[in-house]
């Protein structure tokens, strides 16, 4: 097959996040079916929705890469973050992690897609969360405003620094850790910051008191406000 | 007993369904391809339609007009069981009502205990009205 003929790696890559729902899926109700035992199906459920988030987060980011059209809409920040709670709450309390929400800044409503940016911080939730290395960690999902501009974001007790990021952000898909704080390939975190960079708007890494947040920005709109 | 006619392309979940359902008291019948629903639809007509949207040789909306060109499948209520995204497909409210789509699931997200919660309440919705 020559190079022409070959299918480049992001349609490979889109092709088979696509795939994969399938045996994810079939996993979920085998267990389903033939299981008596309630709480293992909630669970084997839960962990195959992040699974799911997860390649649809990829897949989400590659389509809007690639022109697909997103659709914009009006939403409402906070409902996009409360969303994301509920998502994350079942998997902050299987890594006895505490789960908080602060959103009191961001009830304007903002031009954006609501899945699209509920898929990118859902997604960084779970890589936040599964980063806890004791139980008792702390995630919060945060808004609050700065001059003109809603910031909303992730943050932990875990503490990263920038220089970390910038070097994992490179070593993302070339090295198993590029966050060597975090044992996973800490999907979550690029997955976010590519939706995020493909809604033109970028994930930085911040820090607010004692915590290391990973956030990004969004400009209410003004004519929403007056509607 | 109502009678359900699911229509999904992967055998391992169409055993899946077909068994759960079974298992809840209904009367089940299953096609995985495009022909199979033809030459079932042609001598047996379901209670209720559960059907994938994503088919070999034919996408979603084509088999929904096929499923509407039954006479006697007019009142027959439809629930879609897709892998695709209810909003990436884009039916308005007025096409899914022409199809007499009663609910949209998306496959993955939608245990066998949602369906068949699904199925109960269109199916007593359908009977009251």
């Amino acid at each position: 097959m020559t190079a022409d003929n070959s299918v480049d790696e992001k349609r490979l890559l889109a092709v088979l996040a696509e795939q994969l729902k399938l045996p994810i899926t079939q996993m979920s109700r085998l267990v389903e079916l033939n299981s008596d035992n309630e709480e293992l199906i909630r669970q084997i459920n839960e962990t195959s929705e992040i699974a799911l988030q997860l390649i649809y987060g990829v897949i989400l980011s590659i389509n809007t890469k690639s022109q697909t059209s997103l659709n914009l809409e009006p939403i409402c920040l906070s409902r996009v973050l409360r969303s994301t709670a509920d998502d994350l709450l079942m998997h902050a309390k299987k890594y006895d992690c505490e789960l908080e929400l602060d959103i009191s800044s961001s009830s304007n409503p903002v031009m954006g897609n609501f899945r699209a940016y509920k898929s990118a911080f859902t997604t960084l939730g779970y890589t936040l969360v599964e980063s806890q290395q004791k139980p008792g960690g702390k995630v919060i999902i945060k808004s609050y405003r700065q001059k003109d501009k809603i910031y909303a974001g992730i943050f932990s007790d875990n503490k990263i620094d920038s220089d970390s990021y910038k070097r994992a952000k490179i070593l993302a898909g070339t090295a198993r850790q590029p966050l060597s704080k975090n044992s996973s390939s800490s999907a979550g975190i690029f997955i976010a910051d590519s939706i995020f960079s493909a809604l033109a708007t970028n994930l930085d890494l911040v820090r607010r008191r004692n915590l290391t947040g990973f956030v990004t920005s969004f400009v209410p709109s003004k004519q929403l406000e007056l509607v | 007993m109502s009678s359900v006619f699911i229509i999904e392309p992967d055998l391992v979940l169409a055993k899946v369904y077909e068994k759960g359902l079974i298992d809840s008291g209904y009367k089940v019948s299953c096609a995985t391809n495009a022909e199979d629903v033809v030459s079932f639809l042609n001598d047996f007509k379901p209670n209720i339609i559960i059907t994938e949207l994503q088919i070999p040789n034919h996408n979603g909306i084509e088999l929904l007009n096929e499923l509407k060109s039954y006479n006697d499948l007019q009142d027959c209520p439809v629930i879609v069981n897709s892998i695709i995204p209810e909003d990436v497909l884009g039916l308005n409210s007025s096409a899914s009502k022409s199809y007499n789509m009663k609910a949209y699931t998306y496959k993955p997200e939608t245990t066998i205990k949602k369906l068949i919660g699904i199925l109960e309440e269109v199916i007593s919705s359908n009977e009251s009205s």
